[in-house]
This record gives structure tokens, C-alpha cells and sequence, in this order.
């Protein structure tokens, strides 16, 4: 890797401690410098003269929330104070384009001023990218409004808010070039995510975490590829059109029933958490009802029924000892590759005893596809028996099981699950059985974080 | 990895007159020249006066290991049909490791790299060579970091000190 020619000439320069970083084109300084966290970037103004300016010139990425006193304990308290002074030093010195700015320590009213300058400023400089604002005021005259600036910004890909609220009444052309937009604890009537959807003509995500919704969404967008609903109560989520559709996810809280109906999304890949103990669920054109099913039994279900055949991963939240459903359902999933269940405890306080349910004679056109299945929460109640009994002895290309479980399973107790599920029988020769210890509903999510992520 | 006699080869003159024998596809790994061979797809023969033979031969020594472990991942891919999950993450964790050895170099290697990568616009290269000298960078003091480079403060005290006092929280000492 070194010869003896080079050995002898970085010796030389060593030597004369000649100064080479200093040399390099602005340009492959600047790229270094983006590559710092800011407070590294902003001492290298004290180097040399010939690095005073370039951090100033180099576009900024700030991200407030992790810029901190190295040693926090020598303020007494928290170091918002110090944070937001060192934001506003960076603003006044830095002149360059800014990429992407995240103020989480303006949150209280008090600091909403600070904010729109800062805001307004990274606007100006007409390359904003990525925005995130945090204001958690709840007091109701301390409300941050989004300004009409960053409504109309042509830059921003990216958008974060938290308790922020948007202006009332919208501009008529919003967000026009914005493909992701995360809402947490900010109130979305239906008339403004009606808006959202149809004007901001390049949104591809939305996440909706929090916040006030109308009791019955109604989603029809042809853009839109990714929806995140979560911890949001609301009593009916209808997809009505939307043709781009690849993900789907939703969590309604732990003891609500709620309605839903996926009505066209024929590119829908990921699905969930469907409520196996739902009140009313539509997938395509198959209806099911508390009332009337699921007395029938598999073999017997109807053929006629429209499939969502797109769809390759699916989630479903079951209770404790039940999953009468779960067949019915999965039933309108041929082409399943992965299927998530997550378990939660009901008060309910029913109970069926699932036996039959999983009829051996009973063929799923998803066995030829389910790949892994992964159940968290996982109690070894008889429902779960039953149905992983009957998907190892019938899955055929099925790699792995994943079994999160929030008690200690010792090695006598695994040793009854492999037996009970039948184990030695399964049809897939390469399958996995894992067991994994997990606290259980730390977060409702956590088999799709890693779907979550961008 | 085995070459087939219908690839061209290409030859790369370094600055002090060293010439180098790469196959084309090694040679496109850097963009100034893939753009040159588009302009003109008989040239075989590249003259380089920006770049020394020894930081050429470690230039050309990134690609050929990029190209082979980007040949390999395409190999196993058309022969099992799909690539296998496990077996991509560990090829490129084996990737990882031989750039973070091979970016075991001195300060002046690296810049002498960082240079020839963007004059041979290898953006990969690029990319790791900048990384490599951020991490020298960050977390040091300014002090520390102008002894790594050899970086000469002509900076007056009175200078220095505005300019700390306009960002006087990225200057707190650390105990």
C-alpha cells in the first residue's frame, strides 16, 4: 500500500509539517464540514485564516435537539438557554444555504418569535429541505401558527410538526413539492386533511401520531404511497381511491373497536394492525361482521370474495385466547408472505375455545407464500397452539417463527410449545423456531419500526 | 475473478510516467474517465498529470476491490435468483472492513487520495476519504486538531478571540 518513494516524501512533508488539508479546493472542505456535527464544524473557524469563513459557507444541517453543553451538569437545570443561544449565534454568523433545520427548544410561546425568525430566515435562503418544529404550548392563545412562507416554500421535501397548527383558511396551492409530512398532537379536521391530500400534488407519506381527528376519515389520494396512523381515536377509516398505495398502517388503541375499510388500493403491500375483534371490517369486497361472523367455518366461507392479493406483509391485533377471526381473514390474503400478530390483553373477558377452527382439510392459497410469521406477546394459549400447529404442518416455504414472549420461557416449557406445534412435522425442511423474551406493549409498533423507518 | 479476453484494457499514465494496465470496467469506476471513454471509445491510452503512481496504484486498488465485490454480489444473484439477505449484509460488512483498513494511511496519504478521488471523481472513494478525515476532525479541540494537520494559526490573538466570542458555547472547555 505505501512504497519506499512515498515513505520518503510523506517523511519529508512530516518533516516540514507542511500543512496539506489547507490546500484542498473549498469545495472538498466544505463536504468535510457537513460531515461534523455543527459544534465541531464552528470550531474550525479558529484553525486559520483560511478557515474563518468556511464553515459559514458550507450548508448547514442543525439539528437543536442533540446541541448541548458537554457538560450539561454545570448549568443548574435543563440547557434549553443555553441551546437557543447558541441556534441564534449560528444564525447570525452562518449565511449560507440551510438543508435542514430541527428547533425542538423553542417550544414555549415565549420563544415562538425566535422561531419564525429562524423559519423565515431558512426559507429565504431557498434551499430548505428537511423542517422540523416542536411547540408543545397548550396553553390555547400561545399557539404557533404555521406562517404562509413556509406553506408556499418550493424546497421542502420534508416536514416534522409537533403541536403546531396550521393557518385558517389555507392558502389556495400548498406544500408544493413536499413528499413527506409527519403531524404529531396537530389538529386535523377532515376538511384540512381533504386538502392536504389533494393540493399538496407531491406527498407521498403522511403520519398522523395524536391529535384531534374527525370521528370518520375518509382517504382518497392518487399520490399518496405511505400512511401512518397512530394512537389517533377516531370510529372509521374508509380507503376509498388510492391507487399508489403500498403501506398502510393503523393503531387505534388498545380496547377500541373500531371500522374499517380498505376499499381500492390494488398496490397495497403492508397492512395493519387489523383488530381481529373488530366491529366492522371491509377488505375489498369481502364484508365481515361482529353479527354474523365467524360462525361460518372456513371450508364453507363464500369463493366470491375480492382478495387484496397485493398485499405481502400484514398485521393483526388479537386478545388473549381469541382469534375465531383470524382464519376468515387471512383467508382474503393469498399471496401473505409475512404475517405479524400482535396479542394484548382484553376486558372482554371472553373466551372461546378454538378448537376446529383450523381445519385440516381446509386449504389457504397463502400457505404456498407465507414466509415468516411473528407473534409478540406470545402466551402459549391454545388459540396460539392451534393456528401454529396448523401453519408449520402446512406452510411450505416457511423460513422462520418468531415468538416474542413477555415471560421467561424455560427450556422444559419450549420444549412443550415445539411439541405441541409439531415441530418434527412441519412441511418446510429450513424452518426456524425462535423465542425471544420482550416486554410486552412497551411500544405497539415495534414489529414495524424498522417498516417505519424511511 | 476471471477476465474475459474480449474486455479492453485500458492504460493509465500516472504524473511521474508509471503506466498502469486496468480492464475498462475498473477504469469507468472513475467518472472523469468513463466520461472521456464516451467521448471517444477507442482511447486506450489516458495521461493523468494530476495524480502520483502511488496514489494512482492505491486508487486503482479501491476499484478493483469494488468491482469485485460488486461482480460477486451480481454473480450470486443470478445464480440462487434472488440474493440472500444474510449472506449481501455480510459482503458488505467484509466491504466495510477492507475500506476502514485500507483508510489506515497518514494525513498526507489521505488528502493526497481525497484529491485524486475528486479530480478522478470516484465518488465512493470520495465519500470515505472525507469521512475518514471528518473523524479526525470531530471531538478534538482546535489545538489538537492543527497538530494532526500540521495547520499553521496565522491568526492574530485579538482576531482569534472575535471570533470565539461570536460562538463562545462551541468553545467551552470540556473537563
Amino acid at each position: 500500500m505505501s512504497s519506499p518513494t512515498r515513505k520518503k516524501r510523506c517523511a519529508e512533508r512530516e518533516e516540514l509539517e507542511l500543512d496539506f488539508i489547507s490546500s484542498l479546493p473549498d469545495c472538498v472542505l466544505s463536504s468535510i464540514l457537513s460531515l461534523l456535527p455543527i459544534k465541531d464544524a464552528v470550531r474550525t473557524s479558529v484553525l486559520s485564516s483560511h478557515w474563518r469563513h468556511l464553515w459559514k459557507a458550507t450548508p448547514l444541517r442543525l439539528d437543536d435537539t442533540y446541541l448541548r453543553p458537554d457538560n450539561p451538569d454545570r448549568d443548574d437545570g435543563p440547557w434549553g438557554h443555553w441551546t437557543r443561544q447558541a441556534v441564534s449565534s449560528i444564525f447570525a454568523s452562518h449565511h449560507g444555504p440551510i438543508e435542514t433545520l430541527c428547533l425542538s427548544h423553542f417550544n414555549d410561546w415565549t420563544f415562538h418569535p425566535a422561531m419564525e425568525l429562524f423559519v423565515e430566515s431558512a426559507i429565504q435562503r431557498g434551499s430548505i429541505r428537511q423542517l422540523t418544529l416542536v411547540s408543545k404550548s397548550s396553553v390555547p392563545f400561545s399557539t404557533y401558527y404555521l406562517p404562509l412562507s413556509l406553506l408556499n416554500c418550493h424546497s421542502l421535501h420534508q416536514l416534522s410538526l409537533y403541536g403546531c397548527h396550521f393557518p385558517q383558511p389555507l392558502p389556495p396551492s400548498i406544500f408544493p413539492n413536499l413528499k413527506e409530512l409527519r403531524l404529531r398532537s396537530v389538529p386535523l379536521p377532515n376538511d384540512l386533511l381533504r386538502i392536504l391530500l389533494s393540493e399538496c400534488r407531491s406527498l407521498e407519506t403522511l403520519h398522523v401520531f395524536f391529535g384531534s381527528i374527525d370521528p370518520v376519515i375518509n382517504i382518497s389520494s392518487p399520490r399518496l404511497r405511505k400512511l401512518v396512523f397512530k394512537l389517533s381515536y377516531f370510529n372509521e377509516l374508509i380507503i376509498k381511491d388510492a391507487p399508489n398505495l403500498e403501506s398502510l398502517m393503523f393503531n387505534f388503541g388498545r380496547y377500541t373497536e373500531k371500522n374499517v375499510k380498505v376499499l381500492d388500493a390494488p398496490k397495497l403491500q403492508l397492512l395493519g394492525f387489523i383488530y381481529a375483534e373488530f366491529q366492522a371490517l371491509q377488505l375489498g369486497g369481502t364484508f365481515f361482521d361482529r353479527q354474523t361472523t365467524p360462525s361460518t367455518k372456513v371450508a364453507e366461507m363464500p369463493c366470491r370474495i375480492k382478495m387484496l392479493s397485493s398485499v405481502k406483509t400484514l398485521a393483526i391485533a388479537k386478545e388473549h385466547y381469541l382469534g375465531k377471526t383470524i382464519p376468515d381473514l387471512l383467508r382474503c390474503f393469498p399471496c401473505l408472505q409475512n404475517l405479524y400478530i400482535m396479542k394484548y390483553s382484553g376486558q372482554s373477558g371472553r373466551y372461546y375455545s378454538d378448537k376446529d377452527i383450523w381445519d385440516d382439510q381446509c386449504y389457504f392459497s397463502f400457505l404456498d407464500h407465507l414466509k415468516s410469521v411473528t407473534i409478540k406477546g406470545f402466551s402459549s394459549d391454545q388459540s396460539d397452539v392451534e393456528m401454529l400447529r396448523y401453519l408449520i404442518l402446512h406452510g411450505k416455504v416457511l423460513k422462520k417463527v418468531t415468538l416474542l414472549c413477555s415471560i421467561y420461557m424455560s427450556q422444559k416449557l419450549v420444549e412443550n410449545i415445539r411439541r405441541q406445534v409439531c415441530i418434527e412435522e412441519r412441511a418446510s425442511s429450513d424452518l426456524e423456531l425462535v423465542f425471544c423474551l420482550e416486554m410486552e406493549n412497551v411500544d405497539h409498533f415495534s414489529p414495524w419500526n424498522e417498516l417505519i423507518k424511511r | 475473478m476471471a477476465r474475459s479476453s474480449t474486455e479492453n484494457m485500458i492504460t493509465l499514465m500516472s504524473s511521474d510516467g508509471e503506466e498502469f494496465m486496468v480492464t475498462e470496467k475498473v477504469a469507468r469506476e472513475c467518472t472523469t474517465i468513463r466520461n472521456m471513454l464516451e467521448d471517444d471509445c477507442v482511447i486506450t491510452n489516458i495521461p493523468l498529470p494530476n495524480v502520483t503512481s502511488d496514489i494512482l496504484s492505491m486508487v486503482i486498488e479501491y476499484c478493483m476491490e469494488h468491482v469485485a465485490a460488486a461482480e460477486k454480489a451480481a454473480a450470486e444473484t443470478a445464480e440462487k435468483g434472488s440474493s440472500s439477505a444474510p449472506a449481501a449484509a455480510k459482503a458488505n460488512k467484509d466491504l466495510e472492513e477492507w475500506d476502514k483498513a485500507f483508510m489506515n494511511v497518514d494525513v498526507y496519504t489521505l488528502c493526497d487520495l481525497i484529491l485524486a478521488a475528486n479530480y478522478l471523481n470516484v465518488s465512493g472513494l470520495l465519500d470515505l476519504t472525507i469521512q475518514t478525515a471528518a473523524n479526525l476532525i470531530k471531538g478534538k479541540s482546535p489545538e489538537q486538531i492543527r497538530k494532526t494537520f500540521h495547520i499553521q494559526n496565522d491568526l492574530s490573538l485579538e482576531e482569534e478571540e472575535k471570533i470565539r466570542s461570536q460562538t463562545p458555547w462551541a468553545f467551552e472547555k470540556s473537563e
